[in-house]
C-alpha cells in the first residue's frame, strides 16, 4: 500500500528526531511514557516499531484533528496550521508537489481558509501505525459546503491523506502530509443505476 | 500507576453492564485498557479503507474478522442476510465501484463498551459517492446508518465477532438494535460505594490522563446516539450533562429541559443524522475543553436522495464528575464562510 512505501521514504529524515526524543511525553505523564509492544491490529505485524503508548495516539489524533480547524479558519494569518508541521514538514498536493517551511505553509492556509466560522475539511477513519521512526497514518476527508451564501449545502469533495508523524520537542507534527482525491475507477452503469 | 488505579476502578463498574447482544453466559466480562479502546478504534477505522479499497482481493476486509465471525446487512432483502466464513466476507469487498483511492465508508461516533467475552460497540457510518478527482459535481451521499458491534480479542489483536449494518431510519421507533449501551461511566474516576453527588467536580491539575481523554470521547461519541435515537425521553441526553450544564442555541439548561429539547428533535431508533469529526480537547486548570465538528446529514430514505441539513462546530466545556466526565456547557457554532467573527 501507499502508506508503506511512504513509510521506506521518511526513514532517513525522521530517525534522528524520532530517536532523540521518544522518551519524553509532551504532557509529562510519566507513568504513560514507557514505549510498550502494540499487537498489530491489522494482522500483519508492523515492520518495525519502538511502540506508540496510548497517549502517543491520543495526541497524534489531537494533531490530525486541529488540522481541520487550521486550515478552515486560517488562525493567527496561516501560523496555527504552519505550526502543526515539523520545521521541515511539508503538504503535498495530488501531484506530490510539496509546500515546506513555515512561511511557505502559513500562506497556504491563508489562499485556502475560507473563514473564522467554516466547517469544510470533515476527517475520520484516522488509522495510526507505529514505525521505527515514529508513526504513519492515513484517514478519510470529506470536504463539504456549507452555509456558503445561498448555495445548497453539498459535497464538494474529498479523499483521503497519508501522513508521516514526527514527535519533535514540542509534541507530535507532521513530517509529511499528502492528499489522494477520491477515485472509484470505472463503474458498470447497470450497477450504479441499481443502487 | 495511574493505569492500573484505572483498572480497579472499571473492574467494579462492569459488574454492573448487561449486554443484550448474543454472548456465552459463562464468558467474562473483561477489562478495557485506554490501548484496547484505542485499538478497538483503530480496527473500526480500518474497515472504510479495507472494504473501499477491496484490498489483497478482498482479504483485507476478511482479515478484520475473527474465525466463524459474520457480517450482517440488514437492510438486504425482507429479513437481512448474513455472510460468515472467509471466503464470503472477502467477496463483500470485490467487484463494484472500488480502488486503492476511493473512500466511501466514512465512520465516526465510535462508542465501545467492555462485555462479556470482549468488547461492544456501535459507530455511525455514512457512504459516500465521492466523485473521481475530486469533483464535487457528482459527489452525494448514497445511504448510511449504523453498525452494531460485537469485538474479540485475539492472539492477532481485536476483530469484529459480528458486525450488524442498519439502515438509517426515521418516524416511530422501531425494534431497537442489539448491543443496546449502558450510560456512560467514569474509566478513570473511582465510583465510590456511597452515592456521589453529582454537583461536585474532580479537580483536575491541568492535564489529562489518557483515560481522561478516552473518557471524553465517549462521551461526545455517545450525544448523537442520545439525540438521534432517544429511547428514553431524553433521559440518555440529558444525562451527558452536568445537572447545571448550559446548552446553546437555543439556550437551554438543567436536565429536565435537555430532556424536553432532545425528545422535541426528530428521532427514531435506527436514525443517524448528526455526525461528528475533529474532536480537539484541551485539558484546563478545572477541567477540560473541546470542539467537534458537526454535519447532520438527512439520509434519503425510500430512494429518496440526502441531503445536508446542517453543519458547524460546537464549543465544549467538560467537567469530571463522580459519574465520569460530562459536557458542562455545549455551544454549536453554525458553519459560515467570509470574515465576520461568530
Amino acid at each position: 500500500m501507499n502508506v508503506r512505501s511512504t513509510r521506506v521514504v521518511s526513514i532517513i529524515g525522521v530517525a534522528v528526531l524520532a530517536l532523540a526524543w521518544s522518551a519524553h511525553a509532551v504532557s509529562g505523564q510519566a507513568d504513560s511514557a514507557s514505549p510498550r509492544p502494540l499487537a498489530s491490529v491489522a494482522g500483519k505485524p508492523a515492520a518495525s516499531f519502538a511502540g506508540l503508548t496510548p497517549l502517543d495516539y491520543i495526541e497524534i489524533k489531537q494533531l490530525v484533528s486541529r488540522y481541520a480547524y487550521a486550515v478552515d479558519t486560517g488562525a493567527d494569518n496561516g501560523n496555527v496550521y504552519a505550526s502543526l508541521f515539523a520545521p521541515d514538514g511539508a503538504f503535498a498536493d495530488r501531484m506530490g508537489r510539496e509546500t515546506k517551511g513555515r512561511e511557505a505553509l502559513a500562506a497556504l492556509a491563508r489562499r485556502n481558509t475560507r473563514g473564522p466560522q467554516s466547517a469544510f475539511h470533515f476527517i475520520v477513519n484516522h488509522v495510526i501505525e507505529p514505525t521505527s521512526e515514529g508513526a504513519v497514518g492515513k484517514e478519510y476527508l470529506v470536504q463539504l459546503r456549507i452555509g456558503e451564501g445561498e448555495r445548497p449545502n453539498d459535497i464538494f469533495g474529498g479523499g483521503h491523506y497519508e501522513d508521516v508523524y514526527v514527535k519533535t520537542p514540542d509534541g507530535w507534527r507532521f513530517k509529511r502530509r499528502q492528499f489522494m482525491p477520491s477515485e472509484g475507477g470505472p463503474r458498470p452503469r447497470q450497477e450504479a443505476e441499481a443502487r | 500507576m495511574r493505569i492500573a488505579i484505572a483498572i480497579a476502578a472499571l473492574s467494579v463498574l462492569v459488574v454492573g453492564f448487561s449486554g443484550t447482544s448474543a454472548q456465552q453466559p459463562t464468558s467474562p466480562t473483561p477489562v478495557l485498557t485506554a490501548l484496547d479502546y484505542l485499538e478497538i478504534e483503530q480496527l473500526v477505522y480500518r474497515y472504510g479503507y479495507a472494504l473501499d479499497t477491496g484490498a489483497d482481493n478482498g482479504s483485507g476486509y476478511a482479515d478484520l474478522y475473527a474465525d466463524d465471525a459474520t457480517f450482517t446487512g440488514t437492510n438486504q432483502g425482507p429479513s437481512g442476510r448474513t455472510y460468515q466464513g472467509r471466503e464470503r466476507l472477502a467477496a463483500l469487498a470485490r467487484g463494484g465501484k472500488r480502488g486503492p483511492n476511493f473512500m466511501s465508508h466514512w465512520v465516526t461516533n465510535v462508542v465501545i463498551e467492555p462485555a462479556p467475552g470482549g468488547a461492544i460497540g456501535k459507530t455511525y457510518v455514512g457512504i459516500f459517492d465521492i466523485g473521481n478527482g475530486g469533483n464535487g459535481a457528482k459527489s452525494r451521499v448514497d445511504h448510511g446508518g449504523l453498525y452494531n458491534d460485537v469485538y474479540v480479542k485475539t492472539p492477532q489483536g481485536w476483530r469484529f465477532k459480528s458486525r450488524s449494518f442498519f439502515e438509517s431510519t426515521s418516524g416511530a421507533p422501531v425494534q431497537p438494535p442489539p448491543a443496546m449501551m449502558a450510560p456512560p461511566r467514569a474509566l478513570s474516576a473511582s465510583p465510590g460505594p456511597q452515592s456521589p453527588n453529582p454537583e461536585s467536580r474532580i479537580p483536575n491539575p491541568g492535564r489529562l490522563t489518557a483515560e481522561d481523554y478516552i473518557e471524553i470521547q465517549q462521551l461526545v461519541a455517545r450525544y448523537p446516539y442520545a439525540l438521534d435515537q432517544n429511547p428514553d425521553e431524553g433521559l440518555s441526553y440529558a444525562n451527558l450533562f452536568t445537572p447545571d450544564a448550559v446548552f446553546r442555541q437555543p439556550r437551554t439548561e438543567g436536565r429536565q429541559n435537555l430532556a424536553t429539547m432532545a425528545s422535541r428533535a426528530p428521532h427514531g431508533a435506527k436514525y443517524t443524522r448528526h455526525f461528528l469529526a475533529n474532536h480537539v480537547i484541551e485539558a484546563t486548570t478545572d477541567g477540560a475543553v473541546g470542539k467537534q465538528y458537526l454535519v447532520a446529514v438527512d439520509i434519503g430514505e425510500s430512494g429518496q436522495p440526502s441531503s445536508i441539513f446542517l453543519g458547524g462546530h460546537y464549543e465544549d466545556v467538560y467537567a469530571k464528575t463522580p459519574e465520569g466526565w460530562r459536557f458542562n456547557t455545549r455551544t454549536f457554532i453554525a458553519s459560515a464562510t467570509g470574515t465576520e467573527a461568530k
